[in-house]
């Protein structure tokens, strides 16, 4: 273990990696600023170019731009009362009347310093955890990985979509896209409809840019929004950031209570970041002294979900790589990540690739320094970008996916892919299908049906009667019941 | 009576799996065929579940089947319309002309549209195409391709 600790600082530390850690942290800062984009659409945007890298750069590049744009987010909805990501939408509560009473810069700094060291500590966390989760991961088997393949799509499918039933559709559909081509183990073309390109099925670049990047940005066109209307934007001086950064420090225990709900909320599947930064957000107020005051501009309330946001990811990412859970759509555009580069992501990963965990995780602590760092200083700077129109962002965006898709096959039908999965993206977006789960039931469409022969070829048919399989399937099955037997008690509670 | 224009979404899924159970059916080998086919089936019930649930039930005082028209104002279903064609008519473009050729007339005509000011409608395509062409033609040194009717005339 030491010696993988120790190659991937080696990793970490060449002139080469730096630099671009640097350029893909700014970047990623950049991009958080922007209401429109996002880190799922700069993600998928990212995926263009993971075939030209080694894993160990594309995927610590990946995780680094993810890992900050969260922090990027912050400081519009400081300045601008308009969060970069939903995520941010618990920080303007209180950051935004902070800004209009001219301690904005106290706020970017608590902000930025809450958030930085939200996704740095967790990072350390994952270290001390990662011995005591291997002995536990090694124990599962085919089996066992078929339902953890149902338990993580089931998450996704029961907690964004509409209703239980359409984020199910949406698994499914994904799982039969993942069909589509080539199959291995017997040579057949399936779903191909005669069309060359379908022989080995879509590339999941075109289905992750189609589904988050172009159909959000015209899906924004469409609704006629535009990106930022900057009509109050108050610039920071740096005056009062080092007064934020001393907050953090005097509310040590606050950082710490929403750090750590942050990280429970990212390791169970499906929790989302809003949920975890307004719970953490709650907590600040219920355990504060003044609770009254929070919505009217404390540092308290910006503290909080700063801390839960980065940390939430953190905890995501451990589910990711150990079990191959993803718990929001952007895990699952990195599960994704991470198989394109042949790097499957499960139990065996933190055997089979630990120098590599270990340098995406020293790559994700790396990222949110040097986040940190550039958000302090440049956060007036970084807040002229939230102005920039739709009208400019729809062009190059589009322009950087075309480009992007067809590289990867030399394709035209890859571009045609693309504007389908927009459109497919748009709609299911529109009646409340869950696209996370589609993509997620994409990225492990092959695998899940690999395991399914696997278990019944060494398992037999009754593989599904394993013990371990049931516990799995019985975690399934209380999640899907569980609005029901909470609608059966809260009526008998009443009557 | 309304029909959701939701409900249209699932006819067409259930349209699709029925597609895929029949396609399955061919494969003739259990092991390629199995699980799309539980996979179609699943769809294929869940969307006819879903668009049960979803149809229009009887009232008291029926009404003639109606196209839903509220769901989305007009404005916006034009403006859909709109910025669908540019994606296409984009497509088409690096189709006919290439990359080099499309991107900027893409940009250009698209400020331009949004009449946006002629400096920005001039400087940013070029700015775009050049990233571009340093990016793909030199840094990755790869051929992005010079559309159907460069390949004609050469």
């Amino acid at each position: 273990m030491i010696e993988a600790f120790i190659e991937a600082i080696t990793w970490l530390f060449r002139p080469s990696m730096l630099i671009i850690l640097v350029a893909a942290t700014a970047v990623g800062l950049f991009v958080g600023v922007l209401p429109a984009l996002g880190g799922m659409v700069g993600c998928a945007l990212l995926l263009v170019i993971l075939p030209y890298m080694s894993p160990e750069i594309g995927l610590t590049i990946l995780l680094a731009f993810h890992s900050v744009t969260f922090t990027g987010g912050s400081i519009t909805a400081i300045l601008l009362n308009i969060p970069g990501t939903n995520v941010n939408a618990a920080t303007l509560i209180d950051g935004f009347p902070m800004s209009q009473r001219g301690e904005g810069e106290r706020a970017i700094g608590a902000s930025v310093t809450s958030s930085s060291l939200g996704g740095l500590v967790p990072v350390f966390l994952a270290f001390a955890m990662i011995p005591l989760i291997m002995p536990i991961v090694m124990l599962f088997k085919t089996p066992e990985m078929l339902g953890l393949i149902i338990l993580g799509l089931s998450c996704l499918a029961f907690l964004t979509g509409d209703s239980v039933i359409k984020g199910c559709i949406s698994g499914c559909l994904g799982l039969l896209l993942a069909m589509i081509g080539f199959h291995g183990a017997t040579g057949i073309l399936r779903f191909t409809f005669g069309i060359d390109f379908l022989y080995d099925g879509f590339d999941l670049v075109a289905l992750a840019l189609g589904m988050f990047g172009v159909a959000e940005l015209l899906d924004i066109s469409i609704k006629g929004h535009a990106t930022v209307a900057p009509k109050y934007q108050k610039s920071g001086g740096l005056s009062n950031v080092m007064l934020g950064v001393k907050d953090v420090f005097n509310h040590k225990s606050l950082w710490l209570r929403s750090m750590l709900i942050g990280y429970v909320a990212g390791i169970i599947p499906g929790v989302g970041a809003e949920t975890a930064t307004f719970i953490a957000y709650a907590q600040a107020k219920q355990t504060s002294r003044h609770p009254e005051l929070f919505g009217t501009g404390v540092v308290e309330g910006v503290i909080a979900p700063e801390a839960a946001n980065n940390a939430k990811e953190a905890g995501a990412l451990l589910t990711t790589l150990a079990f191959g859970i993803p718990g929001s759509a952007i895990m699952a555009i990195l599960l994704g990540a991470f198989m394109m580069v042949n790097v499957i992501p499960g139990p065996r990963m933190l055997i089979d690739y630990l120098p590599l965990c270990f340098t995406m995780l020293l790559g994700i602590a790396f990222a949110n320094v040097i986040g940190g760092v550039i958000s302090l200083f440049a956060a007036p700077y970084l807040c002229r970008a939230a102005s920039i129109h739709i009208d400019f962002l729809l062009p190059v965006v589009l322009i950087l996916a075309y480009t992007g898709v067809y590289v990867l096959r030399e394709s035209m039908f890859s571009i045609a892919s693309v504007i389908f999965f927009a459109l497919l993206g748009i709609l299911m977006k529109r009646y409340g299908y869950s696209r996370p789960a589609l993509l997620l039931g994409f990225v492990l469409g092959l695998l899940f049906e690999k395991y399914f022969w696997l278990s019944l070829k060494f398992w037999g048919p009754l593989f599904f009667m394993k013990p371990s399989f049931l516990i799995e399937m019985a975690i399934v099955l209380a999640l899907f019941a569980y609005p029901y037997l909470r609608k059966v008690f809260s009526r008998s509670r009443k009557t | 009576m309304k029909i959701k224009h939701s409900s249209y979404f699932l006819i067409c899924l259930i349209l699709v799996s029925l597609y895929f159970i029949g396609e399955s059916l061919t494969f003739g080998s259990r092991e390629a065929s199995m699980v799309p086919l539980m996979l179609s089936c699943a769809i294929f019930v869940m969307a006819a579940v879903e668009l049960w649930k979803e149809l229009p039930r009887k009232k008291a005082k029926q009404t003639p089947v109606t196209f839903e028209a509220s769901e989305h104002s007009e404005s916006q279903l034009s403006r859909g319309g709109v910025v669908l064609g540019w994606a296409m008519g984009f497509f088409l473009g690096i189709y006919l002309l290439g990359f080099l050729l499309a991107i900027p007339l893409f940009i250009f005509s698209y400020l331009k549209f949004k009449k946006r000011a002629w400096l920005v409608a001039i400087l940013l395509p070029v700015v775009i195409t050049a990233f571009i062409y340093c990016v793909f033609e030199i840094g990755f040194q790869l051929q992005l391709f010079r559309g159907k009717i460069l390949e004609l005339i050469i």
